[in-house]
């Protein structure tokens, strides 16, 4: 899910940039350095909307000249929760199951997980469903519905596991 | 999701519950007390009481009994879900997305080991069942496609990869001169990424990398491709990997990412590999290609069956030595050709294949470069073709042997007959071995060759531990050391088995082969007895006797086939010999014969 949170970072800046424009260095940096990267349990963060004005003073450090500046900024997340329901994009089809992407995330789907009338076909590299009832075929590429069972936060990213062994859950 | 069901194993009174339905419970934690138990009163008066725990973790199912019920020893009291987790996935259960790695529920079972999956990221992990699943279910459906698996190496043995600076010079060959190239050498009806030479650039290395496929590649590919699936393990990194198999195979179709690169595994930095990283529960239906056997040894093996060794391919060092592989002189050369190259890269805006931007580099050198190139060109061709040529049938060959490893397989598949699938049956067994048919066909290459050395094995040393001998007798061969009757080959040492005394013994007997070691080297390589008058130690045997060389190799063939039968023919008559039946005839001729006698007697008058 999509939220709007408020956090804060503390920038730091050499003084080459001590001139008027310091304010939108600051900003321009900010969005640099944080778009695209994981703050950790608050979520990954996607889009920095708006810096907190007023700008709070930067202190200075001695050691490297540096001056470093608490912001705090609003930015939009992407935060993922056990039990949430989600459209992912299938990257890969194996015998124990399928790794599905949204944004950031990975997501392993195992096949006990998947409906039971599905079985895995090798030469075309996709599940696909036997039987008489609607011909699904999933493989690279296709988008899927899932629901999250399990989560982890690390360092590096978000973990899950899904589930496609439910109503309206499936290829859409 | 298993159901387990928990008893009380003594009986008494279930005096309180401390969980309810649905409590998720870690091994070992309290579930209820029971007291009253028959005979549990302590010395001092109190009464003993008896905990019930919970045997593993999981999640509360039922309640079947009540507080303050009696109960009995083997009444059920509660039932536990829980999940084997087969699956893990960054420490999750992909089965019940529990975290694995947190707190009361850290996997306590640590004796349960777990296996990564063949081609999957090392954050997936099964347990042994699970794999052994997943292969059984992969056995199935090979074996429904009449399949086997192949596992082929890159370097040596389908191309030879160098970065060397003169190779330059065979590139710019390869595209310049394919016009009138002499035909046989490009493979015209391989596909055009299986002729001459290309050459890429490995992301993070200043040199351009350049490749030459084997002769034949491919063939050797298309043939394999329908009776086998085909995976690739290499010794490169895993860009490397992937550039490779984008070479050979553009469309995807061969290999579809079943590569392992050396990357991939930690034992790969230590020139090791390992099949048990694909195939970690049953091999019997996997066969390698590889041109090195030691690589894939372990500390536990000294053999690997499932292995055909290829002759090793090294086109670059073959050529190099035209060169004398003196770099000094190439360098100035081949630096100019990559200045030109890299030119000719940034001012071309529509070329993508490479060929075409070294043909435009190549007319930018000068007159001067164009007549030392072809002076040199002649050399470089005469020892390309020369290689090649010597080298085109090895892989067909190596064709021939898989193929026929594949019919004998699916021969004794069968024979079996119906080996009973069951859908979820995982203590499924391949009825067949390739293992056992691989050292079957190699043990039948030299039966009936009776082999003894001469000057080749060290005299103090012994003879056994030595790879010579142990190829030998992996043919089929019988060793020893001295000389016998049925002796068939005396295998000699060039320089210093000429003129031992086992070798003066045996030069003049017709029924004996004298050859050098390469002949055993080469029967190992193409896994047929072949041709020993191709290895004669003394070639003035075949001219000495007048016959062609076909003619006088049936001959000693047919001496070794006479003193066989010698040797094996019975020394005395067997014991059960079929008796002969007295013919009527004979019968008349004997009772002619006493009656005749007795007349003779009774006509002495003595007796009537």
């Amino acid at each position: 899910m999509f939220f709007m949170v408020s956090l804060e970072k503390r920038m730091h800046v050499h003084p080459r940039f001590f001139t008027a424009s310091l304010k939108d260095t600051l900003k321009d940096r900010l969005m640099l350095e944080v778009e695209g990267t994981s703050a950790g349990s608050k979520g990954f963060i996607l889009k920095v909307a708006e810096v907190e004005e007023p700008v709070p003073p930067g202190l200075l450090d001695e050691v490297t000249g540096n001056a470093i500046f608490p912001l705090r900024y609003q930015a939009l997340v992407f935060r993922p929760y056990k039990g949430e329901v989600l459209d992912a994009i299938v990257a890969r089809v194996m015998t124990p199951g399928l790794y599905a992407e949204a944004g950031p995330m990975t997501i392993f789907v195992s096949r006990q997980q998947l409906p039971d009338d599905m079985s895995f076909d090798a030469s075309a590299e996709c599940w696909r469903s036997v039987g008489e009832a609607q011909q699904e075929r999933i493989e690279k590429g296709s988008s899927v519905r899932l629901r999250i069972i399990g989560m982890k936060i690390e360092i590096n990213g978000f973990f899950a596991i899904g589930t496609l062994d439910d109503h309206y859950l499936g290829v859409v | 999701m298993e159901s387990l069901e928990i008893r009380a194993t003594y009986s008494g009174i279930l005096s309180t519950w401390h969980v309810a339905i649905g409590d998720k419970v870690y091994r070992s934690q309290k579930l209820a007390v029971l007291t009253g138990i028959a005979g549990a009163v302590k010395p001092d008066g109190d009464v003993k009481l008896v905990n019930i725990h919970a045997p593993r973790n999981g999640t509360l199912a039922e309640l079947r009994v009540v507080a303050g019920c009696l109960v009995t020893a083997e009444d059920v009291i509660c039932t536990l879900d829980w999940c084997r987790h087969s699956v893990v996935y960054h420490g999750m259960c992909a089965d019940c997305g529990e975290d694995l790695t947190t707190g009361h529920f850290a996997e306590v079972s640590s004796g349960e080991q777990r296996l990564s999956v063949a081609y999957a990221p090392s954050s997936l992990s099964v347990t042994i069942d699970e794999a052994r699943h997943i292969e059984a279910n992969n056995a199935r459906r090979l074996l429904n496609e009449k399949k086997l698996t192949l596992v082929l190496d890159l370097d040596h043995t389908l191309l030879h990869a160098t970065n060397l600076a003169w190779a330059h010079e065979a590139f710019q060959l390869s595209n310049t001169l394919s016009s009138d190239m002499k035909g046989s050498l490009m493979s015209p009806r391989a596909s055009k990424h299986h002729r001459g030479v290309h050459f890429f650039h490995l992301p993070g290395s200043p040199l351009p990398m350049f490749i030459k496929l084997r002769p034949g590649l491919g063939e050797f590919l298309i043939r394999m491709v329908n009776l086998f699936e085909l995976h690739i393990y290499t010794m490169g990194s895993r860009p490397y990997a992937d550039l490779v198999a984008k070479l050979i195979d553009p469309q995807r179709i061969l290999f579809r990412g079943r590569i392992t690169s050396r990357d991939d595994f930690p034992e790969g930095r230590l020139n090791q590999k390992n099949l048990r990283r694909l195939f970690p529960c049953d091999d019997s239906m996997v066969l390698i290609v590889d041109d090195r056997e030691d690589v894939w040894l372990d500390a536990r093996s000294t053999s690997v069956p499932n292995l055909v060794r290829a002759r090793p391919y090294a086109f670059f060092s073959a050529v190099g030595e035209v060169f004398g592989n003196q770099d000094s002189v190439e360098l100035p050369h081949a630096e100019r050709l990559g200045h030109i190259q890299q030119n000719t890269k940034q001012s071309s805006s529509s070329t993508s294949e490479m060929n075409e931007e070294a043909t435009g580099g190549n007319t930018d050198m000068t007159l001067s470069d164009k007549t030392e190139l072809s002076k040199q060109s002649e050399m470089i061709l005469e020892a390309w073709s020369k290689y090649d040529s010597g080298d085109k049938d090895h892989l067909r060959r190596l064709a021939e042997i898989l193929e026929e490893c594949h019919g004998k397989f699916y021969m004794e598949v069968d024979r079996i007959g119906d080996f009973s699938l069951k859908t979820d049956q995982s203590s499924f067994s391949v009825p067949a071995d390739v293992k056992k048919i691989m050292s079957c066909m190699r043990r039948q290459v030299l039966e009936n060759c009776v082999i003894s050395f001469s000057g080749v094995f060290p005299k103090n040393g012994r003879p056994e531990a030595c790879q010579l001998w142990k190829t030998a007798s992996s043919l089929g061969a019988n060793l020893s050391d001295g000389i016998s009757e049925t002796l068939t080959h005396l295998v000699v040492d060039e320089i210093r088995g000429k003129d031992t005394e086992k070798t003066a013994a045996v030069k003049h007997r017709e029924d004996v082969f004298i050859v050098s070691p390469r002949w055993i080297e080469n029967c190992a390589e193409t896994l047929c007895r072949e041709n020993e008058t191709d290895y004669l130690i003394f070639p003035e045997q075949v001219e000495s006797s007048g016959l062609s060389r076909e003619e006088w190799n049936q001959q000693v063939r047919s001496n070794q086939q006479k003193g066989r039968d010698l040797h094996s023919a019975p020394s005395h008559p067997p014991p059960t010999k079929r008796m002969r039946r007295l013919t009527e005839e004979e019968v008349d001729d004997m009772e002619r014969e006493l009656t005749a006698a007795i007349d003779v007697e009774t006509h002495d008058g003595t007796h009537g």
